[in-house]
């Protein structure tokens, strides 16, 4: 907890977090301006060494603008070119859709610690439906094995390797809380990271920079980075993709859990809920006076984790009385 | 004097190209108008309407015990509890299998210090019955269960116990839920230790068993 204060970045910038359409210099008019007056081309090449720019990135790509900026039809633009790649690259044909958000909706989740009994398959499910890279065994969850007693979640360990529950243990699965004050936000340099309406902070893999910043204000450890380009086999490929959630990401970018933004937007229930063997998972809209995760709230003694920080999650944890 | 002024103006014609690749951007960042960013036309969530069906798992196999012998294929031989208990006078106080002559006794009973009648119907072995002598089919165990374990029956009703699949949102799709048994072995009904599954991988330069580290 002690190296995870909230962070800015410390240039003293006055990092902005506004609306991503307030600035008017933004990475995208001048690039295109210097764009106009070079050539496209030719001003990539020439800034090719310091910036993220590779042998792989297109020039549509490099100079793509920020997702909430795109008109509808250059994001569909996006799109095409996105699926091509993946097509491309893994060999698979894949679905991106644009899920967006519906007002009357905040997502919450909670989470039974009398019932989770640690056995990891919401992690295994996320690993899958995301299409995380392979090698790394990537998850969004990480489940913590914790001493029955202690709730610092510094403590908890997440190797543990013997059948479970343990007798004196008990388990906390740890994902993003979807903060409703997220400081990962609050750092980003390039406003590549936003909260939506339904509550969930997302990231445009596009317009991140991977400067990691977000990462090291995470007070949950919730943001992963991708170190490598994601091996993927074509046929593990879940080609159901959201722009926003779990398409592939590049190389060198940001990556969180969006609350299977994919599949709870269409209504549906995340992965790790329905991995879920226990029923430690309630998964809801928290606008709705009649839903379960709202049942959750108004019935138990819910708790958030790191509530002195003020991050606000949208993800409690209870345990049955 | 020449040469400066040359200078002067590639330096004029530069500046000057800058300046309207900076118009051009601008004007064509308000020519585009709102991006996605626009959300003033999203869709507003309605509770209304149909709602699909909540469905929870039957078991709605015939009830039967092993009988200990082997077919050919070296498959159990499993008999209909009826078979046996519509002539056999029923001992409402049996609590183990070691009080039994024939068959039950592979099985083990870890559920407390209930007799078999507690639940087993003694007048139709192929039935249950509640305390207050009702008789229920196997399919609905749960009404049964939840004589004993309202906290987790209303647990259960609130949506906090018990597996599921489908949509939150039932007016846009169905639920499919567990029932007690699919998790619970009703004679030992303690949720059985399991190995976790896919453990994380310990990045080069961290220590596993060290605590969660990012
Ligand atoms: S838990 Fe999620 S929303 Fe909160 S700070 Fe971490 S990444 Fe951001
Ligand atoms: S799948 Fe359910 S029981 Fe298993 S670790 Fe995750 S939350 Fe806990």
């Amino acid at each position: 907890m002690s190296d995870n204060k909230k962070e800015s970045c410390g240039s003293g910038c006055g990092c902005h977090n506004g609306a991503p359409d307030e600035s008017l210099f933004n990475r995208r008019n001048v690039l295109k301006a210097a764009g106009a007056t070079l050539g496209v081309a030719a001003f990539a090449k020439a800034m090719a060494p310091i910036t993220e720019w590779k042998e792989t990135t297109s020039v549509d790509e490099f100079l793509q603008t920020h997702y909430r900026e795109l008109s509808n039809d250059q994001l569909d633009e996006v799109i095409a070119r996105l699926e091509e790649e993946t097509k491309k690259d893994y060999g698979a044909d894949v679905t991106i859709t644009d899920h967006r958000p519906q007002m009357g909706v905040k997502f919450g989740y909670a989470l039974n610690l009398s019932i989770c009994i640690g056995c990891r398959r919401c992690a295994e499910a996320c690993h899958h439906e995301n299409n995380h890279d392979r090698a790394t065994s990537n998850s969004y969850i990480r489940v913590l094995e914790m001493t029955k007693g202690s709730m610092d979640m510094e403590k908890g360990n997440v190797h543990y390797d013997h059948p479970v529950p343990h007798p004196d243990k008990f388990y906390m699965p740890v994902q993003c809380q979807q903060c409703d004050n997220p400081p990962c936000v609050d750092v980003c340099p390039v406003e590549a990271t936003w909260k939506e309406e339904d509550g969930i902070v997302v990231v445009d893999y596009n317009w991140c920079i991977g400067c990691r910043y977000c990462e090291a204000a995470c007070p949950y450890h919730a943001r992963r980075f991708n170190w490598k380009k994601p091996v993927v086999p074509k046929n593990e490929i879940n080609p159901n993709q959201s722009y926003l959630s779990n398409r592939i990401r590049p190389q060198g970018v940001m990556e969180k859990c969006t609350f299977c933004l994919h599949r709870t937007r269409e209504g549906r229930m995340p992965a790790c809920l329905e991995a879920c063997p226990t029923g430690a998972r309630v998964f809801g809209n928290l606008l709705d006076p009649h839903s379960e995760i709202r049942k959750v709230i108004d019935t138990k003694r819910v708790f958030v984790l790191k509530e002195e920080l003020g991050t606000r999650p949208s993800f409690f944890y209870f345990f049955d009385e | 004097m020449q040469e400066i002024s040359k200078t002067g103006r590639v330096v004029v014609v530069i500046a000057v190209l800058i300046i309207l690749g900076l118009l051009t951007a601008v004007a064509v960042s308000y020519m585009q108008g709102a991006g996605t960013g626009d959300r003033s036309n999203l869709e507003t969530w309605t509770p209304g309407g149909t709602q699909h069906e909540v469905t929870i798992n039957r078991p709605d196999l015939m009830p039967m015990v092993d009988s200990g012998k082997k077919d050919r294929q070296g498959n159990p031989v499993m008999i209909r509890c009826n078979n046996c208990h519509d002539t056999k006078e029923p001992n409402t106080l049996t609590e183990s299998a070691a009080n039994l002559k024939d068959f039950h006794q592979h099985m083990s009973f870890r559920h407390n210090s209930l007799k078999c009648a507690s639940c087993h119907n003694p007048e139709d072995y192929e039935s249950l019955r509640l305390a207050d002598g009702t008789t229920v089919s196997f399919s609905n165990v749960m009404q049964l269960c939840a004589q004993c374990h309202g906290p987790q029956f209303r647990d259960y009703n609130n949506g906090s116990h018990g597996g599921m699949t489908g949509y939150w949102d039932l007016s846009r799709g169905p639920r499919q839920r567990n029932n007690c048994v699919d998790c619970h072995d009703p004679h030992a009904p303690a949720y059985p230790k399991v190995m976790p599954v896919f453990p994380p991988k310990t990045r080069i330069g961290t220590k596993g068993g060290e605590g969660a580290k990012h």
